[in-house]
């Protein structure tokens, strides 16, 4: 293990890990943006817009982000529109994204019963009142986990963004084999980059999956 | 956005687009794709069904006793969940090469990470579905006089398997997308396929590449949301039993 | 004029007529009791009297409005109508004070001072006057149950809608619940209480209505309804809970 070049190609990884952040993140905002949309669409059963939702939901959950990218990048400058790689990769990974957060969200929406509905109404509550007062807050503290997975899900997705001439730190990794086969070196530090970017989000999950059963299991 | 957008209704675009698709009435490049498909889909089948058998084995190792086996466990499940399936397949098909010898093709790399980490889902699915078969469950068995192994048998193990399948389906429908990586590790796939047919037809129909990613892309929907209705025939059939 | 009238209701689900052709009053003040076995259409008939349920056919009078089928404010017609259920139902994210208070601060826009001092002189008559800021995980279902009926008394309605809210209490906790109904209808309240509790209907009614396959079948005082019913389907039904066949 050649310490030394390890210590030469690390600013290489960092500046590659803060790419992969910096895309990762703008493309979990959208996500949620999009996915909050749909839900409530499709929650409300808004007569056009919710089958269309619901198509755009089964188009993006049964293609591979890998495929969606290949698509926006070589194909679409066929019919003129062309699109940076930088762009690709975030319309790509909202694509995704956003049907992700929409079944997160909306099975969050439906956890809160009829009744508890029935009863903001029975004290006068009107729709949106019943909806921002009892339904909401019960809503977001049952979707936090399954937000965390999603958002753990989408760092993890944006591995494949180095097919797109993305510098991230597949390309890093895959340069340094190529270029300078220290294999070893570069793949550890690719599972250590990794690593350290996604284990504070499982960590934070978990312990957000447990506080939410422990609130729940005491609850009516 | 980019400028080129109402490019996509002018009539130029239009042409584009049905030129594009003749490419498929050239030669056999329909069946190319299909055929880089199924290779797609072997990787994909053979993994699965790998991580059927060790994924039911190592969910059962995950509800004995013994805290040291189930700490190992959950080391392994969190390591497979947390690292990216690409990364795994650069470490198997760079790594191992490097570093013990053994020279993996792209197949033989893809087909072991993703049995792995198809095993380690797999086992976690399972172990859900063992933990979550109620505990008067196993009074009941008691209450009438059945053996541990025959409460397993008869009980338990029928309760696992059925609420296993819709949730098997959903995790080959991921594997199946997972499997599209297999590209990055030089396996001639469906898409480098469909690379090939826009280099040998730059000059004839250059505009193909619309045709054949659009149609990659919907292959892989095809495939992808059979799987996924099935789940859900199966999963509403199940709740109303 | 009666307080609440209901007349020739008519409510089917799908194409099960759940309730035909009901009629009946009740005057202010009143504690009317609805009796009948499970199926018989009681708590439909609540929960149309609350507008949880569309009516196919009827109408439903409060205080000389009509109340049955309003698509547009409703919500502030619920506020004159207080419903509780036999689950309960308090809003698990919040404390019982701010359970309490939603309904009067946010749907009638009441000062917060005023409703905190209503709320805590009803928690200390229900025997909860140091449960203000607990959370419904840490109460029992009776002292969930008495919240809720906190609750609905807190919007100041004119008619108490009860379904069956013991029925999903442990023995020894609906005592302490209906001893807070008993005092609100000695207080005055006009109520609607459909239970299985036999002895407290005969002690809290003013009139009994029994009901059977969706319509009502009679509707007398309790004294009499209890010792002594007109109808056939009543005596039947009576003979549920008494076991008159005795093992040596």
């Amino acid at each position: 293990m050649d310490f030394e070049f390890i210590k030469q190609v690390i600013p290489l990884y960092i500046e590659a890990a803060g790419l992969t952040l910096h895309l990762a993140l703008i493309g979990i905002i959208l996500s949620f943006a999009v996915g909050l949309l749909c839900a409530l669409i499709r929650y409300y059963k808004v007569p056009v817009l919710s089958p269309i939702t619901g198509f755009y939901i089964e188009l993006s959950r049964n293609t591979p982000l890998l495929i969606q990218l290949f698509f926006l990048y070589f194909a679409l400058p066929n019919l003129g529109v062309k699109l940076s790689s930088f762009q690709c990769c975030i319309i790509g990974l909202t694509f995704l994204g956003g049907s992700y957060m929409e079944e997160t969200f909306r099975s969050a929406l439906e956890t809160v019963s009829r009744v508890q509905i029935e009863s903001g109404q029975c004290i006068g509550l009107s729709g949106l009142q019943v909806m921002r007062y009892v339904v909401l807050p019960q809503a977001v503290s049952v979707s936090i986990p399954g937000f965390c997975a999603n958002v753990m899900f989408l760092i993890k997705e944006t591995s494949v963004f180095s097919i797109v001439a993305v510098a991230d730190l597949m390309y890093v990794a895959k340069d340094l084999i190529g270029l300078y086969y220290k294999t070893d070196e570069a793949l550890w530090l690719l599972a250590i980059s990794y690593f350290i970017l996604l284990l504070p989000v499982s960590i934070i999950s978990g312990y957000a999956e447990r506080r939410l059963r422990y609130a729940q299991f005491g609850s009516n | 956005m980019p400028k080129g957008g109402c490019a996509m209704l002018s009539s130029e675009a239009i042409d584009a687009i049905s030129k594009a698709f003749s490419v498929f009435f050239m030669g056999k490049n329909f069946i190319r794709l299909v055929m880089g498909l199924l290779v797609t889909i072997q990787i994909a089948a053979v993994s699965v069904l790998l991580s059927l058998f060790f994924g039911t084995l190592f969910g059962m190792l995950m509800t004995v006793k013994n805290r040291f086996i189930k700490a190992l466990c959950k080391i392994y499940l969190e390591f497979m969940r947390i690292m990216p399936q690409l990364v795994l397949l650069f470490m198997a098909y760079y790594g191992l090469t490097r570093t013990f010898g053994i020279s993996l093709s792209g197949e033989a790399a893809s087909v072991l990470v993703f049995t792995m980490w198809g095993t380690a889902e797999m086992g976690d699915l399972v172990r859900g579905a063992l933990q979550s078969v109620p505990a008067h469950q196993y009074d009941s068995g008691m209450a009438i006089g059945l053996t541990d192994k025959q409460i397993f048998r008869y009980i338990v193990l029928p309760q696992t398997l059925r609420r296993l399948v819709p949730l098997s389906m959903n995790l080959v429908t991921r594997m199946i997308k997972t499997t599209s990586l297999v590209v990055f590790v030089g396996v001639i796939e469906v898409v480098k396929i469909g690379q090939q047919i826009i280099e040998g037809n730059r000059l004839t129909v250059p505009t193909c590449s619309i045709a054949v990613y659009a149609v990659i892309f919907f292959m892989y929907f095809f495939v992808c949301w059979i799987f996924s209705l099935m789940a859900s025939v199966i999963e509403k059939r199940q709740k109303e039993a | 004029m009666a307080l609440l009238e209901i007349s020739h209701l008519k409510k089917n689900f799908d194409k099960n007529a759940v309730l035909k052709d009901v009629s009946f009053s009740v005057e202010k003040g009143e504690v009317v009791v609805i009796l009948g076995p499970s199926g018989c259409g009681k708590s439909t008939l609540l929960r149309c009297i609350n507008g949880l349920e569309s009516v196919q056919d009827g109408k439903i009078i409060l205080d000389g409005e009509v109340i049955s089928n309003r698509t547009k404010d409703m919500h502030l017609i619920r506020q004159k109508v207080g419903m509780v259920f036999q689950s309960y139902d308090l809003f698990p994210h919040m404390n019982v004070l701010d359970n309490i208070l939603l309904g009067p601060m946010k749907a009638q826009h009441r000062e917060r001072k005023e409703v905190v001092k209503e709320a805590e002189e009803w928690l200390a008559r229900v025997g909860l006057p140091d449960k203000k800021l607990a959370y419904p995980r840490q109460l029992s279902g009776g002292q969930k149950q008495r919240v809720a009926i906190v609750r609905a008394l807190c919007m100041n309605p004119e008619v108490m809608l009860f379904d069956e809210v013991t029925a999903a209490l442990d023995p020894e906790m609906v005592r302490e619940v209906l001893d807070v109904m008993m005092n609100l209808a000695n207080d005055g309240m006009t109520m609607l209480i459909v239970t299985h509790q036999m002895d407290f209907a005969r002690a809290i009614a003013d009139r009994i209505i029994f009901m059977d396959e969706g319509s009502i079948i009679e509707e007398t005082e309790p004294g009499q309804f209890f010792s002594n019913p007109k109808s056939e389907r009543g005596k039947k039904f009576l003979e549920n809970f008494t076991f008159r066949v005795y093992r040596k």
